[in-house]
């Protein structure tokens, strides 16, 4: 992703491109170009001042008050609560979300049947939507004069609600990641194995799943960060219930709102902890993935 | 041994197989032979179960396959680019057929060691694909094929994406193996030297239509259309006969129903001689003319010879 560009702007590119490459920025001699200085410099600046600089604040802000404090307001109950449900609804969300991706996309590109196209469509509408948008039209169908407002399992104002909107928000991350991995890798790999005697589950588990195994992981990191962050659509969803329904996200909120700035801040920076970590792992994940071409070796 | 009866194949309004009747015996190797576009992969494909006709009946082994999967035809079927498995080493890649038929662990040790030895790839066994080359791959394709022990084998432009050296040396190594083997084998290829050298016998298809069967010298001496004539060889044509450029005599004195002609143009193609002529009764004409006897003719550009077709194409 970005971190890889980022690294080859550098002008030290692991050799992969040849040394022409590692010299884009670079005069003869071997000195940044000025331009290229400048460019470095606003880039850093922009990172430094959108980024670095609001999450240092925050971490200020929720450690000044003493670690005590700190300490106190993560381990309250409702803070447990929430830290419980929001992990569970991002990890419950994160493997459905991978496993329905994976269906979908299988459909979008392998099967002949209908619809294929309007489904690829479909799966944006989750990113284009807003999540409040998405969490209204939950409570429609399952709210008290929803559609679906009698079932025998309760999905409005409860976690399972919190979990089915997490679930709606993330659809789209696994499956626009398998989709186009798929697509390049052609189905003659399958169809070698159904040749080979395998039936199309064997197929699928022995040879399409294994080259997909990065394209799936990518996935699901970014499905979880997601999932943590997720605001809009679990708010509308949840009703808010303190210690039931109220994730991180909403925690935070609401504490901002009783003047418990500390706590707020102390929530926050546990959010913000558990974004910086799942960044992290999205970075390793995405220098691993070495793109399309890898399994073939060039043909 | 396969039996393939009037085969179509539509994709929206294109055609890509028109009623196509094929016959191949157990143990031939049928090259299907044409240009891009012909039908030839599609024809193969039907055969393997990877495509499913419109029309017609496919037979293996007497079984009617039209509509069964290709795990249930007994097939073997070699991809153009190979379609390796590249999460797998050589020797699994080889193994596969076997693993998913739950072979035992010894009979599958034995077979994949056989092939690999067959194969020449015995050193490799433990290297992934990308680590090979283009005919190392191809190889360790024919071997895993070949390790489920298939009633037939099929090959899709084996060799289109090698260079000519390792084309040439793995042409010779597949008809010995073919021999020793003696799978029915149908191959496609767009090469007609490669038809001709490896095929017992050639189906050639244009636009979807098969054209002709028959043996390479029956497709040379004796094409029926003249799409064939012309894909099989060259043709020169001299006055109202059509001839191969070779089988065309160059004499230095007039004869009986021979006509003459000027030389217009020498080039020196190593092996032969190409002499291009202008008619005496008008039109051009190509003729091909080994060295030796060049040697003896002794034509320089201007000098008049006279021509003499005895063996005639039939089509005109």
């Amino acid at each position: 992703m970005t971190a890889g560009a980022t690294l080859a702007a550098d002008g030290r590119t692991p050799g992969r491109h040849g040394p022409r490459a590692a010299a884009v920025g670079r005069t003869r001699r071997g000195r940044s170009s000025v331009g290229a200085i400048v460019l470095r410099a606003l880039v850093l600046g922009y990172l430094a001042v959108l980024v670095v600089l609001p999450l240092a604040f925050v971490a200020w802000q929720a450690l000044a008050p003493g670690l005590d404090r700190f300490v106190r307001s993560l381990t309250a109950p409702e803070a447990l609560a929430a830290l419980r449900l929001t992990l569970i609804a991002a990890g419950v969300a994160t493997v459905v979300c991978s496993v329905l991706g994976t269906v979908v996309a299988l459909y979008v590109v392998r099967s002949r049947l209908p619809g294929r196209r309007f489904a690829e469509a479909l799966l944006d509408v989750p990113l284009a939507v807003s999540p409040v948008v998405g969490g209204l039209a939950l409570l429609a169908l399952f709210g008290r004069e929803g559609w679906f407002a009698d079932l025998p399992i309760r999905v409005a104002f409860t976690p399972l609600g919190v979990v089915v909107a997490t679930v709606f928000i993330c659809t789209p991350y696994t499956a626009r990641e398998v989709i186009p991995v798929l697509r390049t890798l052609g189905a003659e790999r399958e169809q070698a194995a159904l040749t080979l005697g395998a039936s199309p589950l064997q197929a699928f588990w022995r040879v399409t799943l294994p080259a997909l195994k990065l394209a799936l992981v990518h996935g699901a990191v970014l499905s979880l960060a997601r999932a943590l962050g997720e605001f809009g659509a679990v708010s509308v969803i949840s009703g808010n219930l303190v210690g039931q329904t109220q994730t991180l996200t909403l925690l935070v909120q609401q504490r901002y709102e009783n003047f418990d700035l500390a706590g707020a801040y102390a929530a926050a920076l546990l959010l913000a902890a558990a974004a910086v970590a799942t960044l992290v792992l999205l970075l390793r994940t995405a220098r691993d993935r070495p793109g399309a071409a890898e399994g073939e070796g060039g043909e | 041994m396969i039996e393939l009866s009037g085969v179509s194949v539509r994709y929206g309004a294109v055609t890509a197989l028109e009623r196509v009747d094929l016959a191949v015996e157990a143990g031939e190797l049928v090259a299907l032979l044409g240009p891009s576009g012909s039908g030839k992969s599609t024809l193969l494909r039907v055969v393997a179960g990877l495509e499913l006709p419109d029309e017609g009946t496919v037979a293996i082994d007497g079984r009617d396959v039209t509509y069964a999967p290709p795990q249930q035809r007994g097939i073997g079927f070699v991809f153009q680019h190979y379609a390796p498995f590249p999460h797998l080493t050589v020797w699994e890649n080889v193994a596969f057929g076997l693993r998913v038929r739950r072979t035992p662990r010894d009979q599958v040790r034995r077979r994949v060691e056989r092939l690999l030895a067959m194969v020449g790839l015995s050193k490799f066994a433990d290297r992934r694909p990308h680590q090979l080359s283009g005919g190392q791959r191809q190889r360790m394709a024919l071997a895993r094929a070949l390790a489920i022990e298939p009633r037939v084998l099929l090959l899709d432009e084996p060799f289109s994406a090698l260079d000519a050296h390792v084309c040439r040396k793995l042409r010779a190594w597949l008809r010995e193996l073919h021999d020793e083997l003696g799978a029915t084998t149908l191959m496609v290829t767009h090469d007609r030297a490669e038809a001709m050298e490896l095929a017992d016998r050639i189906a050639v298809l244009n636009d979807g239509r098969l054209e002709q069967v028959g043996s390479p010298s029956e497709l040379y001496d004796a094409p029926r259309t003249a799409f064939v004539r012309d894909f099989v060889g060259d043709s020169t044509r001299v006055g109202e006969l059509v001839a191969r450029p070779d089988e065309v005599d160059v004499l230095e004195a007039p004869a009986d129903g021979a006509t003459e002609a000027m030389v217009t143009r020498i080039a020196d193609l190593g092996p032969h001689i190409r002499i291009e002529l202008a008619l005496a009764g008008g039109g051009e004409c190509e003729v091909r003319v080994p060295r030796r006897r060049y040697r003896e003719l002794d034509l320089r550009q201007g000098d008049i010879a006279w021509l003499r077709v005895d063996t005639p194409l039939a089509v005109a």
